[in-house]
């Protein structure tokens, strides 16, 4: 199971989730606005909050967070039973255990057929 | 570790006409609102507004006798807020919109008349009804996240 960082601002609106996200769009300092807004404990530290295994998360951050652009500063307003997460993509991406990129293609399973059998 | 607060849940009904409409993604607002020049004449009737509503009168003098630097000011920042380029950060640096006004005395009074001008602004524009909608509802954020009394 995959550890991952998690950096986040947590709010409880989704229109001030989009707000904050328009900010942060427009280049504002992701750890200013979790000081400032986010109602996670972690807004003490800019948004980091910890490290945690995959299954500790809420799947859709994990989702959002595995299927990021590397060009992606932010991510979100991502839905969660918590509120709306603005996340920020720092350190390795969480694995989706089943996904389009886990599955193998066909010329990848062709290869596979044509390795031989360890005696 | 820091955990989130988990024995809390989201208790908000999303509006369902906001999160089902395109506005908001890419930019479709931008093009709603009919791109920079479209964006322009809706900042030029909002401070048209501003000069002449009764209960505008506080907030207009909060502002400097010449409108022109205003008015280009709130034209490049809705262009990168609605979605299209960013034209602020461009001339003016990067703005973050309640700290922009912090200096300002900023109570329900001054929100209300700000969006009022702006409600006036956007009536006034040849948008979808569901565009003007959407537009003020999204607008009420920053104009409340402005606000720094009651």
């Amino acid at each position: 199971m995959h550890t991952i960082a998690l950096h986040h601002i947590l709010l409880k609106s989704p229109l001030l989730a989009d707000d904050v996200a328009k900010e942060l769009e427009l280049g504002a300092d992701f750890s200013e606005l979790a000081r400032e807004y986010s109602a996670c404990p972690s807004s003490h530290q800019g948004g980091f909050a910890g490290y945690h295994q995959q299954d500790e998360l809420p799947i859709t951050v994990v989702e959002a967070l595995a299927l990021a652009d590397e060009q992606q500063t932010h991510i979100g307003p991502v839905q969660s039973p918590f509120g709306y997460h603005l996340l920020k993509p720092i350190g390795e991406k969480p694995k989706l255990a089943v996904s389009d990129e886990n599955i193998l293609s066909e010329d990848a399973i062709e290869s596979v057929k044509d390795d031989k059998m360890p005696a | 570790m820091i955990k989130c607060p988990l024995n809390t849940s989201v208790g908000h009904v999303m509006n369902s006409e906001v999160k089902t409409s395109s506005y908001g993604q890419g930019e479709a607002s931008f093009e709603a609102a009919g791109g920079f020049d479209g964006i322009k004449q809706l900042v030029d009737a909002f401070y048209d507004a501003m000069e002449t509503l009764p209960q505008a009168r506080t907030i207009r003098d909060m502002h400097s006798a010449d409108l022109t630097e205003s008015r280009d000011k709130l034209t490049r920042f809705l262009t990168g807020w609605l979605g299209g380029p960013k034209l602020f950060s461009e001339k003016y640096g990067p703005i973050r919109i309640p700290v922009a006004h912090r200096h300002l005395d900023i109570g329900p009074a001054e929100r209300d008349a700000w969006l009022a001008c702006m409600q006036v602004a956007v009536d006034a524009q040849p948008y979808q009804q569901n565009f003007r909608n959407y537009l003020m509802t999204q607008l009420y954020v920053p104009a409340e996240r402005s606000r720094n009394r009651d």
